[in-house]
């Protein structure tokens, strides 16, 4: 099939619409977080976690297809929140393809399922081509994080029930504190989850080269003692819908890392089109299974972020000759100089 | 209160309109302005633009000099846009909406909808979306907001909670667009009219089978639509009844208008609409006639992924269209147009709309 017929059924992805993935989840049952380090602030109704963050179980990332919902605390270039919700259930099309696994480096494709007639208003269509009753946002009662410099106590907001607090300062906590996070219960029996605070990510360079068949070699600061953090790095080089594929690596945070050639390939092989992109967040991410409301698993990522700006060797995004180096002209439907 | 210059198909007429209520009578003077020029309101065509033989009066200018930097009118059109430039400190991905408060609100790509001041500064409004593509606000203040990555409607409320009024199948996020009903209408490929309380999707308009939907916008009287493709380059057009019903066949309205991915589909008091096309990085205006005009430098990086008039207070320019810009950082650029929105001017079945 020609590329450019089926750029009129592609919706428009962003790789910044990719859920931050890896394939290092555990099972909540064995690391479960003991309570008996929790204490309540009884004047500000904040669970304090006096355990030690060098060693709380860090349960890392749910598996795609039970990730019911996520907070995430984050600090980057400029400004510092906390966000979250849990649903009672996942969105199909959030559940992402694997395609190949290379070095600590995914390529995941997201799919488009396709329900024919249409969905109701109410639904959405799974991968079966059924409609399914679109998940429903979930109350969890009061939600308070504490280990920050400001610790934070949020009622949900109906009827979306998403948690958020915009008033941290930046960063929010001090390197290495232990983050808790706890919910209040609700339609969930509560939950537990912890973050080691990520120091500021310092990368070396945010100009990455990609070269096909060539690693991408990525540096930042290397903490000087051993971290609980590690660091992912995100990057497609598509922005129109056009490539199906991006790239998620975690890596260890030891201040440098190389994403496979194999992986590179792969990628471009999939296609060149448009503008790429790229990030890289420094993170700690532990999960808990819910229970009490019929299954699911809730994430905590702690992270520190930065933007890339990426470009592809040999590859000039355009959309006219005048963009072209001499010699070469545009490719208009490619979107490419050649 | 901010004055207004409306040109409104005949003269160029000062008005005075009150942000929040004040509207209604305003515009229906504006739409008093066109019937004493003897312009047909049931026409299909757009009449606001029709007999525009009237030169600018001098004397009606509004009393902020910046904010018209010439003497533009319906016809005598600046060649090119009076001014772009990017607006370094604000952030917005590929929707853009002004809040009643002035605040420009984009996502910035990161994860969070962004509140930009026009004195450059900024603040988290609302965190927590893998997201938002195109938006546009309901007279009570709430937005509609594609979450594309979800494939649902979304409407948030000033107090930034959000409802889902309908999961979309095939939901590209670019075309959202409030009614002069006040129902919502998506490209989804065709068009879809979904009912903000209710959810209840109808289809007015089937996927062609050679091209796809991709943007629209309502003419000034609401007798026409348009649609913006990808495909073609190709702006179409079909005439409404007074239901916003479609009535016969989809008819060309302009081509060229670039290479063939149209973002969006904004128009002015005139009627001439503005389209931003993704392969060309071009920013256009149609005329009536069908006349295409190239506004901008075309710089891929620079390109603006919509098209937003500026509010008509606040310090935003009123004669202004906004863009967010995916490709330079999640800023937005700021064209001058030299005209101000036709939003300003829109009826329904010959009465103003409010919004």
């Amino acid at each position: 099939m020609p590329l450019l017929s089926v750029l009129p059924v592609l919706p428009v992805l962003s790789l910044l619409s990719l859920p931050l993935l890896s394939c290092n989840g555990k099972d909540k049952e064995s690391d479960s977080p003991s309570t008996d380090s929790l204490v309540t602030d009884t004047d500000t109704g904040t669970v304090i976690d006096t355990g030690d963050p060098e060693d709380i179980p860090l349960n890392g990332l749910c598996a795609e297809p039970d990730r019911w919902g996520r907070f995430v605390v984050d600090s980057n270039v400029d400004y510092a929140y906390i966000s979250g919700s849990v649903s009672n259930g996942v969105v199909p099309v959030n559940i992402l393809t694997e395609v190949q696994t290379v070095g600590g480096c995914t390529i995941w494709r997201r799919e488009n399922p396709f329900c024919d007639p249409s969905c109701e208003s109410d639904e959405t269509c799974d991968f079966d081509g059924t409609c399914i009753p679109y998940p429903a946002a979930q109350d969890l009662g009061s939600v308070t994080v504490s280990g920050l410099l400001q610790n934070s106590s949020m009622q949900p907001v109906p009827p979306s029930f998403s948690y958020f607090d915009t008033s941290l300062p930046n960063p929010p906590w001090a390197p290495g504190a232990l983050i808790t996070l706890r919910t209040g219960g609700g339609a969930f029996d509560p939950v537990t989850l912890h973050g080691v605070a990520p120091a500021a990510l310092q990368p070396v360079s945010l100009e990455w080269v990609i070269t096909d068949d060539q690693p991408l070699a990525v540096a930042w600061d290397a903490p000087t003692a051993a971290v609980r953090t590690e660091v992912n790095l995100r990057l497609s080089v598509d922005q129109h819908g056009i490539t199906p594929g991006s790239i998620s690596c975690v890596f260890p945070d030891t201040g440098s890392a190389e994403v496979p050639a194999e992986i590179v390939h792969a990628l471009l092989s999939l296609g060149i089109t448009g503008f790429p992109a790229g990030d890289i967040t420094r993170r700690t991410v532990d999960h808990a299974d819910l229970s009490g409301g019929g299954g699911g698993c809730v994430e905590l990522m702690a992270t520190s972020s930065h933007f890339a700006q990426v470009s592809v060797t040999g590859y000039t995004p355009c959309n006219f000759d005048q963009e072209c180096p001499e010699g070469q002209t545009c490719n208009e439907a490619l979107q490419r100089c050649e | 209160m901010v004055t207004l210059l409306l040109l409104a198909g005949c003269e160029v007429v000062p008005l005075v309109v009150s942000k929040d209520s004040g509207a209604d009578t305003d515009k229906e003077d504006s739409k008093k302005c066109c019937d004493d020029t003897g312009t047909d309101d049931s026409s299909s065509t757009d009449d606001s633009t029709a007999d525009d033989s009237s030169t600018t009066d001098d004397s009606s200018t509004t009393d902020d000099s910046d904010t018209l930097p010439g003497d533009w009118s319906c016809d005598n059109l600046p060649p090119s846009a009076l001014d772009d430039t990017t607006l370094d400190e604000a952030r917005a991905y590929h929707g853009i909406v002004f809040d009643g408060d002035d605040k420009l609100i984009g996502w910035d790509g990161r994860s969070s909808l962004i509140k930009n001041s026009p004195d450059g500064t900024r603040e988290v409004w609302l965190p927590g979306f893998s997201g938002i593509e195109n938006m546009d606000r309901f007279p009570d203040g709430d937005i509609v907001a594609a979450d594309l990555n979800n494939g649902r409607l979304l409407r948030i409320a000033p107090d930034g909670s959000y409802t889902t009024i309908a999961s979309v199948q095939n939901l590209y996020g670019a075309g959202v667009v409030i009614g002069p009903d006040l129902q919502i209408y998506v490209a989804d490929g065709g068009i879809i009219r979904v009912d903000p309380e209710s959810g209840e999707i109808t289809r007015i308009f089937d996927q062609p089978r050679n091209w796809t939907a991709h943007v629209l916008n309502f003419n000034l009287d609401s007798t026409r639509m348009y649609v913006g493709s990808v495909g073609n380059g190709t702006v179409y057009y079909f005439d409404l009844d007074e239901d916003l019903d479609p009535i016969g066949d989809i008819q060309t309205y302009a081509t060229g208008v670039g290479s063939g991915w149209h973002d969006a589909i904004a128009i002015d008091v005139c009627g001439n609409i503005y389209v931003p096309e993704y392969y060309s990085s071009g920013f256009y205006r149609v005329e009536p006639d069908g006349t295409v005009t190239s506004l901008v430098d075309q710089q891929s990086r620079a390109y603006g992924h919509g098209a937003v008039w500026s509010p008509n207070s606040g310090g935003w320019r009123d004669d202004t269209i906004y863009q967010p810009q995916p490709y330079n950082g999640n800023t937005v650029r700021e064209v001058v147009i030299g005209l101000q929105s036709g939003e300003l001017a829109r009826t329904w079945n010959g009465e103003a709309v409010p919004w």
